[in-house]
């Protein structure tokens, strides 16, 4: 986790001689930038250009042999033997020699129209590059009483030509700026006496930074440089309140006094489970302080987001499995992370062949049934954020969108509008771009269609329905995956659908009620619906595979009393679903056994992932035959959530938004699409 | 080319970008090459480079950019500072770039500019004579053409549209036509100007003699007249006309265009009637300004 700062290999002050032009008047540490030198005719040049030096002397090859003619005035024209001039010349450092330690690293002369630009490039960050290196430099253009009018300097610094130099942008700048200023108020650049101080000031700034990346250089009495050097991270994405933080070093351990209030609660409640509205819930913070404190976590990189783990998910291979599934700590990590205490730990082969099971339209309870993963011991949630951690696993959200069957509809706008919202979605799986044909057409009882796309949404079909025991049967054999037009007619056939009348919703609400109280007694074969309900003295145990990491917290004490000040308490939850029922549904509602039921399940431990009081396990859009239960409950959904479902919201925020599981979530669906002329699509991305 | 600091760009915003002299004073020093497209007749286009003259640019000239800087040279324009104090460095320099000139465009028009002839003292000419001596000693037996020069005077324009006139191709047949034209219209002379620069392209001949210090002489080899000695009025000009009236009407037309653009007024032509002659001057095509001299008093102006 350490950050690399790249080293400064050297650091150069370069300024505008008015005669000379653009040269070097410091570098530190000497000698390793060229400059080409004349060599006094005295002394033969047997400096020969360095190897690094780029920079090649001239199509006429002479002799290292012969004399530079000296451009000094003091040579007279005539003196000089003109064949033996150059067009060659020499390059040695200033010093006259190049420094022992080091090669010269390049030639001044290549750079040097970038170090000292015409005025279009001044005042700006500049970083040139040559074979090997990289320099940084903001080159200055200072108008003032100078004999031509301007000042030109630049401070550069030289790095290897890989580096990163993101974090030093700003020192450069600063150095820029504050030396500017000096020169601007004292002259202090231009001055001939202060050349030695500026050298020091060199030579301080590249030991400094290199040694300690911070330094305090004082310039005169009144002015210094401050810097320091600060690791350079990308801002991190914005934090939903659906993403469940991991975290990847131990911070509970790193807590100390003096941290932020919010941040050492929050930390506490981050284990890889807890989304981040829940902790804020639970640490007691204000959900948008606790944003904030995992906003600040991901941009320091010291946890990592993923998303609720729910036996709804669905999950897919992203192409990294290709060479991930090679690399050696993928694969002697994965079965010790995932495997329950106390089972054989599976080899990887077998852990990658139910890796690559995994796919969109499938989730993760058919997945786990199919290929008997709880008998293997694997912790199924450990095992799915591994792979999202490592990168090779990817959740497939489903996005629900309102499609109405006429277009005066608010939310979904034009039938132009519906094609641009599936361009967006590059990905789209869904059957969009059929039903939408057909749809237009027809502004018909929305049930059909609708039924046939929203076969497209596997849920887990719950065996504890007996309501609809086909549509356990055959959801999963609806087509995975592919979502072309061509397997429509599938479904179609697949569908026993036409759906009959629904049962309503407080045939249901019983319904659930009554299954219930199966649940209890059931076991892990319907994992979602003992999530639902977990009973008081079952908060330790929950669902298989939690246990292995963090005990999902349940416990009721806490939850009551915060949630009376934090959210609504859950009669009001209630009550507020109630009173958005009554203009959505025409019956009446008596609000007595269910809501009843309702209110003697709430001071249950609600789940906090799935969050709904009192979900009806069924979905029965495909309810068979009808129940016999007439009592009407109204359990439509709320009204802002039809605003919502544009495609731009999956169905985990919604669901956290709403509080509502995803059986629930699955529900409202349903009712939308019947009870507004159109349909409710979920695109699968 | 030419030393740091002799005047190259000073001369460049004067002629080429219409600043007056004074604004020359806040000009920096130019860094490596700039660079001015000026649009001449029409499709003639000049590519104007101005080298920056420190050491390291000049070293860089001759070395690394040399076949960049000397390929495909229609005119070599070296300045010297009259007042240069390195002068043995200078002539250094610059029969190093006429070496490369020769070796790369062997054609070019070598002119050499003596700039800033206004901080001489008198006498001016001695000055001037001693300097185009040293050139053209150095210069060994390249064709060259000397001109002393400022800003401050019309001296520049001269040079300028001397220098500017050998690149034109077809300037024998523009000196014919103009001389139709005056032919046509009576008038005493016909004067071709660019238009932004303002710089003579041709002229018509007077109809009783071709001056001998007309600068529309092409032949580069000829050699000019010093500047800066007063020619009499040759006998047989019958109007006593001004030998360096063409760059005096350059340089007051430039700066009368730039004192119209201190009122966000453009310049369009001009009228004059005087007692003795009448000129016009207006624009002729997109690209260029004529103007007419008329002595004949009869004549009126269309």
């Amino acid at each position: 986790m350490g950050t690399f700062l790249p080293r400064i290999q050297s650091v150069f002050y370069a300024g505008f001689d008015e005669v000379a032009g653009p040269k070097i008047v410091f570098q530190v540490p000497e000698g390793l930038i060229t400059v080409p030198q004349p060599v006094p005719s005295s002394t033969f040049p047997s400096v020969p250009p360095t190897p690094l030096s780029e920079c090649t002397p001239t199509p006429a090859s002479l002799s290292p042999l012969l004399a530079v003619a000296s451009r000094n005035s003091s040579l007279s024209a005539a003196a000089s033997p003109i064949d033996f001039r150059p067009n060659s010349r020499n390059f040695s450092s200033p010093q006259g020699k190049a420094s022992s330690n080091q090669a010269p690293l390049f030639n001044f002369e290549e750079v040097s129209k970038l170090v000292i630009p015409g005025p279009a490039l001044c005042g700006r960050l500049v970083i040139c590059s040559t074979k090997r290196h990289r320099i940084m430099g903001f080159p200055s253009q200072l108008r003032g009483k100078y004999e031509r009018n301007f000042f030109r300097f630049n401070i550069c610094f030289v790095f290897e030509r890989t580096a990163d130099l993101s974090c030093y942008e700003p020192i450069v700048r600063k150095i820029s700026r504050v030396l500017a200023s000096c020169e601007e108020e004292s002259g202090f650049l231009s001055t001939p006496n202060n050349s030695s101080a500026i050298h020091a000031i060199i030579e301080q700034l590249y030991e400094d930074l290199n040694s300690y990346s911070e330094t305090s250089i004082s310039i005169d009495q009144f002015n210094s440089i401050e810097l320091k050097i600060f690791p350079f991270y990308p801002n991190p994405p914005p934090v939903k309140d659906w993403m469940v933080p991991i975290a990847l070093i131990n911070l509970v351990r790193r807590i100390e006094d003096n941290w932020d209030l919010t941040m050492a609660k929050v930390c506490r409640y981050i284990d890889g489970v807890n989304h981040v509205s829940r902790i804020a819930h639970l640490a007691d913070c204000d959900i948008k302080l606790t944003r904030e404190a995992i906003s600040h976590l991901l941009y320091y990189q010291v946890i990592m987001a993923v998303d609720i783990f729910q036996y709804s998910n669905m999950y897919t291979l992203r192409k990294s499995i290709q060479w991930l599934a090679d690399e050696s700590h993928v694969k002697e990590e994965c079965g010790p992370y995932s495997t329950k205490p106390g089972f054989p730990i599976p080899d990887w082969p077998q852990l990658l062949h139910l890796y690559s099971r995994m796919k969109p339209g499938r989730t993760v309870l058919e997945w786990m049934k199919e290929y008997n993963v709880p008998e293997l011991g694997i912790d199924v949630r450990r095992f799915t954020s591994f792979g999202v951690i490592k990168g090779f696993l990817r959740r497939v959200h489903r996005y629900p969108i309102f499609l109405p069957a006429h277009s005066s509809h608010p939310i979904s706008q034009s039938p132009t509008a519906i094609g641009n919202i599936y361009n967006r979605n590059e990905r789209v799986r869904s059957l969009t771009g059929i039903s939408f044909g057909s749809s237009m057409q027809s502004p018909e009882s929305p049930t059909q269609s609708q039924h046939l796309l929203r076969g497209r949404v596997t849920h887990t079909p719950i065996p504890a329905t007996s309501l609809s025991p086909d549509q356990a049967t055959s959801a999963p054999s609806t087509p995975r995956g592919n979502f072309n037009p061509a397997t429509i007619s599938v479904t179609d056939t697949n569908r026993p659908h036409t759906r009959p009348r629904q049962p309503s919703a407080a045939e249901r609400i019983l319904e659930s009620v009554r299954n219930r109280d199966q649940n209890f007694i059931r076991s892990p074969a319907s994992p979602r619906t003992s999530w639902l309900y977990s009973p008081p003295e079952s908060a330790a145990t929950v669902v298989p595979g939690i246990t292995a990491t963090a005990s999902t917290p349940r416990d009721s004490d806490n939850l009551n009393t915060p949630m009376a000040d934090h959210r609504l308490d859950p009669v009001a939850a209630v009550s507020r679903r109630q009173s958005l029922i009554a203009p959505l549904t025409p019956t009446n509602v008596p609000p007595n056994s269910p809501n009843i039921s309702r209110l003697v399940l709430n001071p249950a431990p609600r789940p906090r992932i799935e969050r709904s009081p009192s979900a009806p396990i069924t979905r029965g859009y495909n309810v068979m035959g009808g129940k016999s239960v007439p009592a009407p409950v109204p359990l439509a959904y709320p009204t802002d959530l039809l605003k919502l479902l544009d495609g731009e919201h999956h169905t985990d925020e919604l669901a956290v938004r709403f509080e509502a599981g995803w059986p629930l979530l699955d529900d409202w669906l349903t009712r939308i699409g019947e009870g507004h002329k159109g349909r409710v699509l979920i695109i699968y991305r | 080319m030419g030393a740091s600091g002799s005047g190259k760009t000073s001369m460049r915003s004067l002629i080429f970008s219409n600043n007056p002299a004074s604004s020359t004073a806040r000009l920096g020093a130019t860094i490596d090459v700039e660079q001015n497209h000026v649009r001449f007749l029409g499709d003639l286009i000049l590519n104007l480079w101005d080298c920056g003259g420190q050491d390291a640019f000049m070293d860089s000239y001759l070395s690394t950019q040399r076949a960049t800087i000397f390929q495909h040279v229609g005119v070599l324009i070296y300045v010297f500072d009259i007042e240069t104090r390195e002068m043995n460095k200078d002539l250094e320099y610059y029969r190093d770039c006429l070496d490369g000139l020769t070796q790369y465009s062997p054609n070019a028009a070598v002119f050499l500019l003596v700039h800033k002839m206004d901080l001489v003292q008198e006498p001016k000419t001695l000055m001037f004579e001693r300097k185009r001596e040293e050139v053209q000693k150095a210069s060994g037996d390249v064709a060259i053409t000397v001109f002393g020069t400022s800003i401050y005077d019309e001296s520049l324009y001269r040079a300028w549209s001397s220098i500017v006139h050998t690149l034109i191709p077809n300037a024998e047949v523009l000196n014919k036509h103009l001389n139709i034209v005056a032919a046509a219209c009576s008038a005493t002379e016909v004067i071709l100007f660019e238009r932004t620069t303002f710089l003579v392209i041709a002229t018509s001949t007077l109809p009783s003699t071709s001056s001998p210090s007309e600068s529309s002489a092409s032949s580069p080899n000829n050699a000019t007249s010093p500047t800066y000695t007063f020619a009499p009025p040759s006998p047989l000009d019958p109007h006593q006309m001004h030998p360096k009236r063409y760059e005096r009407t350059s340089e007051l037309i430039k700066a009368f265009k730039w004192s119209c653009s201190r009122v966000r007024e453009e310049f369009h032509s001009l009228e004059l009637d005087m007692y003795d002659f009448t000129a016009v001057l207006d624009e002729m095509t997109r690209n260029t300004y004529v103007m007419v001299v008329v002595h004949d008093p009869t004549i009126g102006e269309a």
